[in-house]
């Protein structure tokens, strides 16, 4: 009786050839691989010839609660390859671990992730940092590489991992879910050597030292068996580098796939020439410099570091470390990704960047035509089909008035496809935003010929349309994109019935608006606060959820609100929205009351700061004034007297003041004289050129008055001209020449006289 | 991290010697045992210079350089190409350290060194002249004074250029020749002088004074960028902290330690406001000033300096406050308000009895 346990890092090539190498040797009577037990009797389906990368993905609903799972294969997976082996050598084949239903896999949605990374990303791995020390590399990766990643031989290549995964277990000790699956693995393993005189397992490494001394056994596994009312399933999906990378820092494997498969197909050496002409070929496209001589130099440095590092053949960190240094001509503002475990940070240099997107590769799967449909497709079917709509070939056209409770069902569903990207599902018109008036909306539906490729594709993310939509959803909120664009999404999801999005998104959203720059914040502020405020028909009002994200934003917004300064900084669209979107969220009571506090006190601070940018100041101003509540103590009130307050503003800035002020507090302002009295004499101050100065901004803040009451403000200023108010004031509103051709007499006015005073024909006094 | 364990300075009246004898019994045992292969010109082979920076513990070698293991790597074996090191960062951030320890090793002297400036003229990077030889006897190499690229290229040392952006261009493209085709030429001898084997150039520059003089790129060609940043991990900052602000208060003949928590704060405070995130993930205004840990060093060390005198010993942390607020006014009149803006809305939401009295303390900022 011989048992060979093979402990692997999943998604290793090295481990892979071993695992191969291995099985042809010995041709065993039993394959038995890490994976859930409960898809052995399909393994056909996963023999079949696909392309990889393909994944098993696992759904399963009990009550409230859904869970989702993958368990991914390349090319080079050590489990791909040895079911294949096992294949041609004619042995038993089975997945031997708990199916991905059971407790012991709850919160895992990687069947083959990294041990290591298995953490809080910050907790404390002091045995890694040692190796790390002792191989002087940067980060796990990079000692997996230097250990494993080379040419060993098998002996000693055992021995390693026999030391290693030893190590990496008392560092990390089994948890109770880790026992139950190994006990169970275990009862699998005992129970083939009774039937057979050889056998083989491959198991992630850290299960290594729990499964190799079991014994042989009559008695077969304990069946395991869901609840009653459990809804699950497996079926297999195509996949992408692209995803299997994007784990990266969570529940992540091998970075890199697309270097690693062509480690595999080529051998080392040849997959550095094979990258590095990549990598040129995709640099020269977004136009980054990339001489020849830099590239020799790369490669010369890369095997330099190959040698000093003690590695037989160049590797990947040698390869982006020679690209890195040979490349890079300046500071980089963020450090070198492939020294961290974690998504590619915001401003890493876009140079880096596409490199490990070569790295990663855009390898998609494609399934075998004879693999059986992944559920989604059944469910696109079956609702469009509820509702009497076949999908075929030609346009049906969709309407819907989601006025009506069973209209916005459809809606959703239509919307949730949408965001599962099913082709030939247009929303051809329909309201921009949930509280619009108008809410009737129209789609075209037609089956094309990539329906059904989009819905495989699709199927990845679930098994119904809800559960795959929602973790699209997830992904898209989490995607490093603009915020305006993500507040979009986030609306659009309501439409999609998926308000509720989940804890971590949310988090990470939050955390998003924590960080938004000057000129997101306004706007995002106003959008999700009219959500808060009006959509009673698809539940945003008061809904908690986008409450929290108010009070980030609102965190974020006042921060920004501080932080201004410069009197002179100039008008700028960005401050208003600002001011607008603190004062409305303060208004309407989108935030706490400690928060709107903060809101008020910040707004009376920049009114009388001189430092204040001046559009702001005024609008800071405007909302103050907005805002009055007449339970607020009076000392916390600013003065009451409007022409000192204005007064105390520099007069060159005085269109950027009352901008700021009018687009706040227009109507509470209405038509004052002693304010517009208080503004001509401002006026009268200023110098021909600070009046030219400041003359678009003194239009653009009198456009907020509705013509009655420029009317009336004409009046008023006619009256203080001494002129006689025309029976019709709206006379004064029409000049007998353009704004335009008025400024330019202006300027040309003054023109004339600076020359006049050059010639002396005008003392200097006479400056305009 | 291996035991620091610096011998005592063979001439302990030099203020700061280089680090070639500072470490020269590390080096001569480093020398003694290394047996791997050399890259021409060079003392010691990449692995043993490895070691003299970062450290081995095993072989009682200090870490010297707290950093990417990497990151040293990849300027060694540029060095040992015929591409010239850059090494760019924020002040503070050890760069000159760095330069200083590759030349020790590599060499076995820092000193041949060109500090960058905006007078700097190609005589004092290539050579000038005795000019009393130079009249008596007409252009010899006896009349000739060499400058340290001079020196270095004939005796196939490193020579390192400090803060070379703050030079003219012009001085800068005096390198380009030598660089690319490492020979210079000496016209009044009709002569070239050609690099010795082990003959290479570390630059160092800052990325405050990006602008200051562009380089050209020319010589950017010629050179391998590595950008330092400041200490990643939290825990490694504050004991360099720690132990270098124990250094020079030793130095400085005072015996009381700020407290460990004041420590503690003082390099949170710096790394928010380097990086513009607290710890708590909220969002704050990052300071244009240079929080470097050399800075922090600098400022743990006043505070002990000053409350030796001053408060007997006591480290408060209003004391702290006046510190950053002396920090933050240097460079830039914004970084106080944001310093503030920092005070009144982050440090609230951190946790601590210190942090409290921290917030408490803010108002010594002054308005
Ligand atoms: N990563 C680091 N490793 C070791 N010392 C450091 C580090 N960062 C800062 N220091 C300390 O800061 C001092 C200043 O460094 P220096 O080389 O002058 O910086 P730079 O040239 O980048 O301005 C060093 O001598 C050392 O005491
Ligand atoms: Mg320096």
């Amino acid at each position: 009786m011989t048992l060979v346990v093979l402990g692997v890092r999943h998604h290793s090539p090295a481990c892979a050839g071993w695992v191969e190498r291995t099985i042809d040797r010995l041709r065993p009577g039993a394959v038995l691989v890490e994976g859930p037990a409960d898809f052995t009797p399909r393994l056909p389906e996963l023999l079949l010839d696909h392309q990889p990368p393909v994944a098993l993905y696992s759904h399963h609903r009990q009550g409230p609660h859904t869970h989702g799972s993958w368990t991914p294969f390349c090319g080079y997976s050590p489990e791909w390859r040895a079911l294949r082996a096992g294949q041609q050598t004619g042995a038993e084949l089975a997945f031997i671990d708990l199916p991905a239903w059971h407790e012991a896999f709850a919160d895992v949605e990687n069947r083959y992730r990294d041990r290591v990374y298995d953490h809080a990303p910050r907790a404390p791995m002091p045995w890694a940092e040692r190796l790390c020390e002792a191989f002087s590399a940067d980060g796990y990766d990079a000692v997996w590489d230097h250990v494993f990643e080379q040419a060993l031989d098998d002996e000693v290549r055992a021995e390693r991992h026999q030391i290693y995964f030893r190590l990496l277990r008392e560092a990390n000790p089994a948890e109770a879910r880790d026992e139950r699956r190994e006990a169970y693995m275990r009862a699998h393993v005992a129970h083939a050597l009774a039937r057979h005189d050889t056998v083989v397992v491959v198991c992630g490494g850290f299960h290594q030292p729990a499964l190799e001394d079991a014994t042989p056994s009559d008695t077969p596994p304990a069946d395991i068996v869901p609840e009653e009312d459990a809804e699950l399933g497996t079926y297999l999906v195509p996949y992408t580098f692209h995803r299997l990378d994007s784990f990266t820092g969570y529940q992540s494997g091998m970075p890199s796939p697309g270097y690693y498969q062509m480690v595999w197909d080529h051998g080392p050496e040849r997959a550095v020439d094979e990258a590095l002409a990549r990598i040129v070929v995709r640099l020269r496209d977004k136009n980054q410099t990339c001489s020849t001589a830099d590239l020799i130099a790369a490669r010369t440095l890369a095997g330099g570091l190959a040698r000093l590092r003690g590695h037989e053949a160049v590797q990947r960190v040698d390869l982006l470390d020679g690209l890195a240094a040979s490349l890079v001509k300046g500071a980089l503002d963020m450090p070198l990704p492939w020294t961290r475990r974690a998504p590619i940070a915001a401003h890493t240099d876009p140079l880096l960047v596409e490199i490990l997107r070569v790295l990663s590769g855009d390898d998609r799967g494609r399934l075998h035509p004879d693999t059986p449909r992944p559920p989604l497709l059944h469910d696109v079917h079956a609702a469009l089909r509820s509702w009497g709509v076949a999908f075929s070939a030609d346009t049906v056209p969709v309407s819907l008035d989601l006025h009506q409770a069973a209209h916005r069902q459809q809606s959703a569903v239509l919307h949730r496809l949408r965001l599962l990207d099913i082709h030939g599902v247009v929303r051809a018109a329909g309201p921009a935003t949930v509280h619009d008036v108008e809410l009737q909306e129209h789609w075209n539906v037609r089956w094309t010929l990539e329906t059904e490729a989009s819905a495989i594709e699709a199927g990845a993310y679930g098994a119904t349309i809800e559960d795959a939509a929602r973790r699209r959803l997830s992904e898209m909120l989490e995607a490093d994109a603009p915020l305006d664009a993500l507040v979009e999404v986030l609306l659009m999801s309501r439409f999609a019935g998926l308000a509720d999005i989940d804890a971590r998104a949310l988090a990470v959203l939050a955390q998003r608006m924590q960080h938004a720059k000057l000129d997101e914040v306004g706007p995002a502020l106003s959008r999700l606060l009219a959500v808060h405020r009006h959509d009673a028909r698809f539940g945003g009002q008061g809904d908690p959820q986008v409450a929290a994200l108010l009070e980030a934003l609102t965190d974020r917004a006042l921060w920004h609100a501080d932080m201004l300064s410069g009197a002179t900084a100039g008008l700028t669209q960005s401050h208003l929205d600002l001011a607008l979107g603190l004062r409305d969220v303060v208004r309407h009571g989108g935030v706490a009351d400690a928060t709107g506090a903060a809101v008020r006190a910040t707004f009376r601070r920049r009114a009388l700061d001189a430092d204040c940018p001046c559009g702001l100041r005024g609008a800071a101003w405007g909302a103050h004034i907005s805002l009055v509540d007449d339970d607020e103590d009076a000392p916390s009130r600013l003065p009451g007297d409007r022409r000192a307050m204005l007064q105390a503003a520099p007069p060159s800035q005085l269109g950027d003041f009352l901008a700021g002020l009018f687009c706040l507090a227009r109507v509470e302002i209405g038509v004052d004289p002693s304010l517009v009295g208080a503004v001509h004499e401002v006026l009268c101050q200023l110098s021909q050129a600070e009046f030219l100065a400041t003359l678009p901004a003194l239009r653009h803040s009198f456009a907020y008055f509705p013509p009655r009451e420029r009317e009336a403000l004409a009046a008023v200023v006619a009256a203080l001209l001494g002129a006689e108010a025309p029976p019709d004031a709206r006379d004064l509103l029409r000049p007998a020449a353009s704004a335009d051709e008025l400024v330019e007499a202006r300027a040309l006015d003054r023109a004339v006289a600076v020359q006049g005073i050059d010639y002396g024909w005008w003392p200097e006094e006479s400056t305009p | 991290m291996p035991k620091s364990k610096s011998r005592p300075s063979p001439s302990p009246d030099l203020q700061r010697p280089p680090a070639e004898v500072l470490y020269a019994d590390e080096l001569a045992r480093l020398a003694q045992d290394d047996t791997a292969a050399k890259p021409p010109g060079w003392r010691l082979s990449l692995p043993a210079v490895r070691a003299f920076i970062l450290g081995d513990g095993d072989r009682d070698i200090s870490k010297k350089f707290v950093g990417a293991p990497s990151l040293v790597e990849r300027a060694m074996v540029t060095l040992a190409t015929n591409r010239g090191l850059m090494l760019v960062g924020e002040p503070g951030t050890a760069k000159s350290l760095l330069s200083e320890l590759l030349a020790a090793a590599i060499s076995g002297r820092s000193t041949l060194t060109i500090q960058g400036g905006a007078s700097l003229i190609e005589d004092h990077i290539k050579y000038s002249w005795n000019y009393a030889l130079l009249v008596a006897e007409g252009p010899t190499e006896k009349a000739l004074v060499p400058a340290p690229l001079y020196t270095a290229m004939k005796e196939g040392a490193i020579v390192r250029f400090e803060e070379i952006t703050r030079c003219p261009l012009e001085v800068q493209d005096a390198l380009l020749s030598v660089l690319s085709d490492r020979q210079l030429a000496v016209a009044e001898l009709e002569q070239m002088l050609f690099a010795k084997e082990g003959f290479n150039l570390i630059a160092t520059a800052n990325t405050r004074d990006r602008g200051v003089h562009e380089m050209s790129a020319a010589l950017k060609r010629r050179l391998n960028f590595e950008t330092i940043f400041p200490i990643n991990d939290f825990q490694v900052e504050l004991n360099l902290v720690k132990r270098e602000a124990t250094r020079l208060l030793e130095r400085s003949g005072v015996h009381t330690r700020p407290p460990d928590e004041i420590l503690e704060i003082l390099v949170t405070t710096f790394r928010d406001l380097r990086t513009g995130v607290t710890t708590q993930g909220h969002a704050t205004e990052r300071l244009s000033s240079v929080l470097s840990t050399a800075e922090a060093v600098s400022v743990a060390h006043l505070l002990g300096v000053r409350s030796h005198y001053l408060t007997e010993g006591k480290v408060s942390a209003a004391d702290l406050v006046e510190c950053l607020a002396g920090v933050a006014a240097k460079d830039d009149a914004e970084d106080l308000k944001r310093l503030r803006a920092y005070l009144e809305r982050r440090v609230p939401k951190k946790k601590g009895a210190h942090w409290t009295a921290l917030y408490e303390a803010r108002h010594r900022l002054g308005t």
